[in-house]
Formats: C-alpha cells, structure tokens, sequence
C-alpha cells in the first residue's frame, strides 16, 4: 500500500488546528491512496495548517491577542534576565580563565567559546519556556495561540531585515545574519517546548 | 436571525451536497462531490473548516464511523443536514431566486 509523505503527515498531525484533525488526515490518506500525487498531499496539507489556524483564530480574536501579547512579554522579561546572566556568567568565566589557566594551559578562544554556547542553550531554553507557558495557559487551542505567535515573531523579524539599512558594513550584516538565524531557531524551540502539541489529542471532542 | 447564523456561499454549496449524498456524506465524497459539480480542486481543510462553522450554527451535525486502513486506521466521519439547516437552505434559496428572477443580464445562460 502507497504511504503519503511522512513529513506532511507529521506536520499535520503536529499542527493542523481543526478540532476533525484526524478525520482530515484519514481523508487525506484515503484519497492519496486513490492515486494522487505527493504535490497534492503536500498542498492539502498546508492549506490545512493554515486553514485550521485561522478558523481558530477568527473564532477566538481576543484569546489570540492576549496569547501574543503574552507570548511577547515573556520573551521582552525573558530577554532581559538572559542579558542579565550572560553578563554575569561572562564576569565569572573571565575569573574562572584567569585562575585556570595557571593550571591547565588552555585556547584564549576558550571563555568566548564557553560562553557562546552557554548563551545559545540558555536562548533555547527561554523560547521554549515561552512555548511550554503559552501551551499550558491557552489549551485546548494551544496550537492555534502558538502558531499566531510565531508569526508574528516572523513578521517582526522581516520587518527588521526588511528596514535594514543596506549601505552598513558587512559586519553588521553578518549580525542581522545571525539574528535571523537564531530568531528561527527560537521559533523552533517554541514549538518544542509546546511539545509539538503532542498531548492535545482530544481535539476531536474539545467542541 | 443574526449573520453569523446566515449561510456563507461555500457553506451553502457544503450543505447541498450533503443533501445530495445522504447517508454516506463524509469527507471523501464531499470533496469529490464538490469537485465534481463545481469543476475546481477542493482543499479537504477548507470543506472541514466549513463543515465545524455549520455544525456550530447547528445546521449540520456529526457522527463518527468506522476506522479503515486505507484510511490509516483513522475513523469517517459522517455529517447530515439537521432540520434548522434544511429549513436555512430553503430560506436562502427563496431569496436567491427573488434575487435571480428578471434580471436580463442572466438570461440565456451566456456571460
């Protein structure tokens, strides 16, 4: 028997919104079963995410403002205790460089590095305590609230490269570069740290 | 009636063709349905989207069938017309064809 593509499948299963998720993905299963193409799924898919969205959306206007509004004053609070951290965790690694030093001979790169990577780990975990907070805040429409926070991080995020002064050196492009990149991870942790959405699967009954 | 409670044109065609299908209206033969009558692709998203707005006003309601494999294991299911949402159609057929009625632009059936 044909299997439709994995991913798609899993992407709707993780993410499509409707409240008859399951009744989609087996209607779906049943036609691309009957001959149709991996385009058409992948189409079907999508325009099902979307769709689910801003049906739940549109039903619950208020519910997603606040649920943006929240999603980004935990990210400004966030941002901010992250700062504050980092610059604290960077004053003791420099002391820390000093004393081991003397005793192990290590890369000058080393408190940098250290650093780097602990910012990075702390970064992921912010964004998906900000997703893990709004899924248990706005369930059952959790996927929806998410989704509708995400793009706006997304949008936010194009505006500034869009309103990004081109004749800036290349130094700082390679910074927006970087923004962007880990912007786009952090929307990925969001969605981790609302679990994929994987407990809602009540959906069918939660109308 | 409120217009949150009127029907939308997809709605209308939904509902029809559930009308049209009787018993066996779920998903799969929606869509065929549809797409058979209109002559465009239908997203399966959009007629569930459609379909949960319906059952909301209380125009449709539902009922779950049978898993099958060619299915994924994944249950049918079934919509059928309440009596509130027939008794909408009716309503909206009426005044649809007030509207259609004398009008020279529509005769001959040419655009």
């Amino acid at each position: 028997m044909t299997r439709p593509p994995r991913l798609a499948k899993w992407l709707l299963t993780h993410f499509g919104c409707s409240p008859n998720n399951d009744a989609v993905i087996g209607d779906l299963d049943e036609r691309y079963r009957q001959g149709r193409s991996n385009t058409w799924y992948w189409r079907q898919v999508l325009l099902a995410i979307i769709t689910g969205a801003f049906q739940e959306i549109s039903d619950h206007p208020s519910l997603t403002l606040r649920a943006i509004f929240t999603g980004w004053a935990l990210l400004l609070a966030g941002g901010f205790l992250f700062r504050t951290v980092v610059v604290y965790v960077n004053k003791i690694l420099r002391l820390e460089y000093r004393w081991t030093s003397t005793v192990i001979p290590t890369h000058p790169m080393l408190s940098a590095g250290v650093l780097i990577g602990l910012s990075l780990v702390l970064a992921c975990c912010g964004w998906a305590t900000v997703g893990w907070i709004l899924k248990r805040i706005y369930q059952p429409h959790e996927k929806a609230m998410v989704l509708a926070f995400n793009t706006t991080v997304l949008a936010a995020l194009a505006f500034t490269i869009w309103t990004l002064d081109r004749s800036t050196a290349a130094m700082a492009h390679a910074t927006w570069l970087i923004g962007l990149g880990g912007n786009i991870v952090g929307v990925l942790c969001t969605l981790m740290g609302a679990g994929f959405f994987r407990t809602s699967t009540a959906n069918e009954f939660r109308r | 009636m409120t217009k949150r409670d009127q029907l939308g044109s997809f709605e209308l065609m939904v509902i029809l063709v559930l009308l049209r299908l009787g018993e066996d209206a779920y998903g799969v033969p929606i869509c065929e349905e549809l797409e058979k009558r209109t002559g465009r692709d239908v997203a399966v998203g959009s007629v569930y989207a459609a379909l949960e707005r319906l059952e909301v006003k209380g125009f449709v309601t539902s009922e779950l069938g049978e898993p099958t494999a060619e299915r994924g294991g994944r249950a049918k299911k079934y919509f059928h017309v309440t009596a509130r949402g027939l008794k909408e159609v009716r309503e909206t057929q009426r005044s649809l064809v007030k509207l259609w009625n004398g009008l020279p632009e529509l005769q001959g059936g040419k655009a």
